[in-house]
């Protein structure tokens, strides 16, 4: 690979990172007051309190000397004690990793998968029912709050309909140690509409793209010297079109890998479904600095990550992006 | 038509008049839908006080005997969980959606295109400490963002204004940059070089107008972005707390169980103008797109 490409990423990567970091450390002392206002906002807080809380904090100190506090301390991996819960926030966070990419990679993955087929059909029949449909819907589809449709299909289907749980993430009184399966089988028959609402949403975007890849290669001549070779179809789609055309959509998942790591937030908000998004949002509805704080680096350097990533491995397969 | 068809002939017969131009965007039956929408939003928000039936500000104007009442002459589009008028707070909530798509709609296509000219045109070490913000602002989700700012300066839907022009001029910045470095190289602007054109005159005349039909849609999808977003983040309970917001009446029907009632009125009518809205900017941005791109516009497209 490229030496100076991935010099070049990685250093953006960083620097990115870097921003992500200070941004977050200025926003507290750009606010009015004193970050540590929250624990002695009660009067009766005597003022010798007050100056501990101030000197065990290290805010009598200077910015800067602060600011090293926090960048060392980040790089320890220590981001605080949550206000709410009392426990260190990388540990809470941590426990709701899971719940999120249960109900976010899933329909990603069943979206690009679903989108590759429909993009490329559509774009073999152009002008046909398909792209008809896909071009209609696929604009619509790009317009819907997400939050909306996940409450629409609540009503439908779980309120009308009742085939489905209103909201939660499991049957109270299920555990997993005791009965894995049932608690699996619960969290599963619990996941299906948030899953669902997310497929429908991102599906069409990915099969777009799709559709406008496949049409831009089908153009090309190295595709016209493939069918005078007299290949069957079959061939020409997997060997020649599809491999192509899948690039963009690499480039997609990267971008919608923001949505995969920091939660369906707004999915999550409508069926309690407690992720990192409705993590974030408690805890920014309770004023839980260290723990918002937290949780947003932690979604930001994740994302900055996935898209490193993302990029080395369409450099990897796409040569035009390496010797571009 | 048989213009489409030899795509030739259209320069012989001169320049299509100015008029003419823009009526084209009413001829497909989307633009023409999207353009009436976004013009009943206009008047709903510019006059919501006297077009609503109800003040949704007003608590004496709310009802608790009628709450929860479906469609009826009374309340076209029912009745909230406190008794206040649906359709009042929609008419109502169109200032911040429109707030919200029209600033962010011109503050990022705006920014991006200066930075990205500037960036080109001068070229050099201006392009390049430019192109490195362009890379470093790329990568931040914009999400995350949101939440923290809006955890510390509190609810209002200038954030959304604000982080969407703070993060959105970067992809406007790098479109609008290739666009004119490609541009620069052709024959005309080098014509026009070759009788020492003042290079304003090449910048505004020549270069930045072959951007417009870029900007047009960045504009156009930036807008609709925003709206969706504010909704999102006044959903969320961090919008405006004294505003009247799509985003927020759904938040409400979530939080007072509209879906438990089976009020689907109270759900489904400001969803569907937050669809409606961002679907008009982005048509919108199809038809201004074309206005700007004569060779959309005589060839035919896909």
């Amino acid at each position: 690979m490229n030496r100076a490409y991935f010099a070049r990423r990685f250093a953006m990567a960083l620097l990115a990172i870097g921003v992500a970091v200070v941004l977050n450390f200025l926003l507290i002392h750009l606010m009015p007051g004193n970050p540590a206002q929250r624990f002695y906002a009660d009067p009766r807080v005597p003022p010798e309190v007050k100056e501990e809380i101030i000197r065990l904090f290290g805010l009598d100190k200077p910015l800067w000397s602060q600011f090293l506090l926090y960048i060392r301390n980040v790089f320890r991996g220590e981001l605080g004690i949550s206000f709410t819960t009392q426990r260190p926030v990388l540990q809470v966070i941590a426990e709701r990793i899971p719940w999120t990419l249960a109900i976010t990679l899933i329909p990603t993955l069943a979206a690009i998968a679903c989108g590759i087929w429909v993009g490329l059909w559509a774009a073999w029949r152009r002008g046909g029912i398909t792209d008809f449909l896909l071009r209609t819907l696929g604009t619509a589809a790009s317009s819907i709050p997400s939050f909306w449709l996940a409450m629409l299909l609540v009503m439908v289907f779980a309120y009308r309909a009742r085939i489905f749980p209103l909201m939660g993430m499991v049957k109270p009184g299920l555990s997993l140690s005791e009965r894995p399966w049932a608690f699996i089988g619960s969290v599963a028959y619990h996941a299906v509409l948030p899953m669902l609402t997310l497929f429908v949403l991102s599906m069409p975007g990915y099969a777009l793209a799709m559709r406008n890849a496949v049409i831009s290669i089908l153009g090309e001549n190295y595709i016209l010297a493939a069918q005078s070779k007299g290949i069957s179809q079959r061939t020409l789609l997997w060997r020649h079109v599809l491999k192509n055309a899948v690039l963009p959509l690499i480039s997609m998942f990267s971008l919608s890998l923001v949505g995969v790591i920091g939660g369906a937030v707004l999915v999550e908000q409508v069926f309690s479904w407690y992720g990192m998004g409705l993590l974030m949002i408690r805890a920014a509805q309770a004023r839980d600095f260290p723990l918002v704080q937290a949780a947003a680096l932690f979604t930001i350097v994740l994302t900055i990550a996935a898209n490193f990533v993302a990029d080395l491995v369409q450099a990897w397969i796409d040569p035009r992006i390496r010797y571009g | 038509m048989d213009r489409t068809r030899n795509p030739r002939s259209w320069e012989t017969q001169g320049k299509p008049k100015a008029e003419r131009r823009y009526l084209r965007l009413l001829r497909r039956p989307a633009g023409l839908f999207s353009l009436a929408f976004l013009i009943l939003c206009v008047v709903c928000a510019i006059w919501a006080d006297a077009i609503s039936p109800y003040d949704p500000n007003d608590p004496g104007d709310k009802d608790i005997l009628a709450a929860l009442q479906g469609p009826s002459l009374k309340h076209p589009l029912g009745t909230d969980s406190f008794g206040g008028d649906v359709l009042s707070a929609l008419i109502h909530g169109t200032r911040v959606a429109l707030i919200v798509g029209f600033s962010t709609g011109l503050a990022v296509p705006i920014l991006g295109a200066i930075l990205g000219a500037v960036a080109a045109f001068f070229g050099g070490g201006m392009d390049r400490f430019i192109m490195f913000l362009v890379d470093v602002v790329m990568v931040l989700p914009g999400l995350p963002l949101m939440l923290l700012v809006a955890t510390y300066i509190g609810g209002s839907y200038w954030i959304v204004v604000m982080l969407f022009t703070f993060l959105g001029w970067a992809g406007v910045c790098r479109m609008v940059r290739g666009r004119i470095l490609s541009e620069k190289a052709a024959p005309y602007v080098e014509a026009a070089r070759s009788y020492a054109a003042p290079w304003p005159l090449i910048l505004f005349r020549h270069l930045l107008p072959s951007t417009y039909p870029l900007l047009a849609l960045t504009a156009a999808r930036t807008a609709a972005g925003s709206v969706l977003a504010e909704a999102g983040l006044s959903f969320l309970g961090f919008g405006d707390p004294l505003a009247v917001s799509w985003g927020k009446m759904l938040a409400d029907a979530q939080a007072q169980g509209a879906l438990l009632f089976g009020a689907w009125w109270w759900v489904l009518f400001p969803g569907l103008a937050v669809t409606l809205l961002s679907l008009s900017f982005i048509n919108l941005g199809y038809a201004l797109e074309e206005v700007f791109n004569p060779r959309l516009r005589y060839c035919a497209h896909t």
